[in-house]
């Protein structure tokens, strides 16, 4: 096959290898994805409870008025929280089984006599089921968005400049998941009864990112810490998008830091986590193979 | 020019034992050792199968010589480079195909052949011929849910060949496959046996004596028994049923010669070989005429317990053999250590000048 990093040195043509394997797996997930049509039914089902429950939750809380609530109604809080994760949990836990789902298949020990890295199917998994969620996410987010009205307040999108803000925010959220998601699918190299550990970091993240409630809480333990948590990818991009959808004001003050500044971190831990990640990922696989474990599930 | 195609000298592979909360509670060995030394070398050009009784390891060495596995001690070289250390360049040039492997089963042979091609940067052409001369060109649009286990064995193969390798590595490789296929996999394989190593780990007498041209048997505990080349085997023991016999007291040597001169002797019992059923009937009706039996049983005989006849026959020149085979390997290994002791003494020298 042709490849566009045809090059001379071996750290190209590891790259393309690597390319072309992420390529050929994202094709062949998404063609598979869309023979299970009752499948992505069942997925649309799924986040429409989920839109539907965490709207009524935040309904029959009403108006909080703690001293760490938001200024705004929890319905919308919590609707936010829903609409955001639905881009962010289904890739998620399907990159976090792709590897036990390929040794199941039996094809793992082919692909990995092929020099096919278990990097590349793995992101080929989360890039595949990203574009098929974002699917999701559209069809039950728009509906949503011009459905909900509370106290004045709509989550119809809002200006141009305000939203290209916010696309930045989010592929560094989608980066930061990725790494996570790395991280839990390698463990299934090793580990294959994995499904209660990917729930724990899921929810652990989640109440970091600020998705039940807000990360003003974690100030109360140091002033820092609100400032911290709200620099990790996922949390930025959960609270920009409230800020946008309900106080139509992406570029909001991030606990004293500017968005700009805000950016540069993001980008800055993505990278950082990404290349561990990178690292992480060749280890387990070596520890795999010497453990007899890389084809079982 | 790489006169081996495989060269596994006292090659070692252990797996952990339990759980790691087990392993730290309890007192006992954290590892099992699967293959324990195992030493061949396999000549280029020819095709191997790897026999022994389950669990003595034909499958971990299969995976280990494929890289699936790493080992954990020995060495390997596998067309002329390094298992533990040349991963990539191994990886290159050969192929693993296993009965374990399965498909998505919702795309079509097409789409599936267009995948494996395309991460192994194989050749979608040559997948197409095989898929042709394999009598699967008429399913090329339609999706693996409807294939047969035949189907899916040839489709297995076919993904195995596509990157053209210099070995193939297969278990059980016709595994599935309805006889009048089989037939014509084991053509096609016979071909391909011609261009490429075959190394196959299979129980089917007639899949070794068509596609292997040695055969490397291990015992329990994952030592090499020995290696025989199929035609001697062919030549000295031409057998394809038994007959095992329960005497009532003993069975004399004359008895027992009177009734058919190929015979052994297993404790009490008795057990004849034939070649054909022809004679393995002629056996019978003596046994019956003679008389003096409680039990009577005939079977088929695998080409393991053929290679055992070999190998009981030949146990001295064997050992003879492994132990040249050893000191070989011991003295080649002492060679490089000198030659990289004195490469490293010249450089010293040179720093020093």
């Amino acid at each position: 096959m042709m490849s566009v990093f045809k090059g001379d040195t071996n750290y190209e043509k590891s790259l393309s290898s690597t390319f072309d394997v992420t390529f050929a797996t994202v094709k062949r997930n998404l063609i598979t994805d869309w023979q299970y049509k009752s499948d992505i039914v069942i997925q649309l089902l799924w986040t429409l409870t989920n839109l539907i429950a965490y709207g009524f939750l935040g309904l029959a809380v009403g108006t909080s008025t703690g001293k760490f609530a938001p200024p705004y109604d929890m319905s919308l809080f919590l609707l936010s929280s829903s609409v955001y994760w639905t881009l962010f949990t289904g890739n998620y836990e399907e990159t976090a089984f792709c590897l036990r789902e390929e040794a199941a298949r039996g094809t793992m020990g082919y692909l990995i006599t092929n020099n096919v890295d278990a990097l590349g199917i793995m992101v080929g998994r989360y890039i595949s089921s990203s574009i098929k969620f974002f699917g999701i996410f559209l069809i039950t987010t728009i509906p949503t968005f011009a459905l909900v009205k509370n106290n004045g307040v709509n989550l119809l999108p809002h200006t141009a400049l305000e939203f290209f803000m916010l696309v930045p925010l989010i592929l560094l959220a989608y980066l930061f998941m990725l790494a996570i998601s790395l991280f839990i699918g390698s463990i299934t190299l090793l580990v294959k009864q994995t499904t209660t550990i990917v729930r724990i970091v899921l929810y652990l993240v989640r109440i970091l990112a600020g998705y039940f409630f807000t990360i003003k809480f974690f100030g109360q333990y140091s002033g820092v810490l609100s400032t911290i948590i709200v620099c990790l990818p996922i949390t930025t991009g959960q609270y920009a998008l409230r800020k946008y959808l309900i106080e139509h004001n992406t570029a909001a003050d991030f606990f004293g830091l500017a968005y700009w500044q805000v950016i540069l971190i993001n980008i800055a831990i993505c990278a950082v986590l990404l290349v561990a990640m990178y690292f992480f990922v060749k280890a387990m696989t070596k520890l795999a193979r010497k453990r007899g474990t890389i084809e079982f599930y | 020019m790489v006169d081996q195609i495989i060269e596994s000298n006292a090659l070692i592979k252990e797996f952990p034992v339990g759980g790691l909360i087990s392993r730290l509670s309890k007192n006992e060995p954290t590892k099992k050792r699967i293959l324990n030394g195992i030493t061949f070398d396999l000549p280029k050009g020819l095709s191997l199968a790897l026999l022994g009784p389950n669990g003595s390891g034909k499958t971990t060495l299969l995976k280990t010589l494929s890289t699936i596995y790493s080992p954990d001690g020995g060495e390997a070289r596998v067309c002329g480079f390094d298992i533990f250390h040349e991963l990539k360049e191994v990886r290159k040039r050969i192929s693993f195909v296993s009965p374990a492997m399965d498909f998505q089963k919702k795309l079509t042979l097409k789409q599936t052949l267009n995948f494996f091609v395309k991460v192994t940067n194989g050749d979608m052409a040559l997948a197409k011929d095989f898929i042709e001369e394999l009598q699967l060109d008429h399913l090329w649009n339609t999706k693996l849910e409807t294939f047969s286990e035949g189907q899916k064995a040839i489709t297995r193969l076919c993904v195995g060949l596509q990157k053209n390798p210099e070995i193939l590595f297969a278990d059980e490789p016709t595994n599935g496959i309805d006889f009048r296929r089989k037939q014509v996999v084991l053509d096609f394989l016979e071909k391909q046996g011609r261009e490429r190593t075959l190394v196959l780990v299979d129980h089917d007498p007639e899949v070794v004596d068509v596609l292997c041209d040695k055969i490397l048997l291990i015992a329990l505990g994952g030592t090499v028994k020995g290696m025989v080349d199929v035609a001697d085997l062919h030549s000295e023991f031409n057998y394809m049923y038994d007959i095992m016999v329960i005497p009532k007291g003993a069975i004399s040597k004359k008895e027992a010669k009177d009734i058919c001169p190929r015979y052994e002797m297993i404790g009490g019992m008795c057990r004849f070989f034939a070649s054909n059923k022809k004679e393995a009937n002629e056996i019978h009706s003596r046994i019956i005429q003679w008389g003096n039996f409680i039990d009577i049983k005939t079977s088929g005989i695998s080409i393991e317990d053929i290679t055992l006849l070999w190998l009981a026959k030949h146990e001295e020149e064997m050992e003879e053999e492994l132990a040249e085979q050893r000191k070989l390997a011991k003295e080649k290994k002492q060679l490089e250590e000198e030659k990289k002791k004195s490469r490293h003494q010249k450089r010293r020298k040179d720093s020093c000048d």
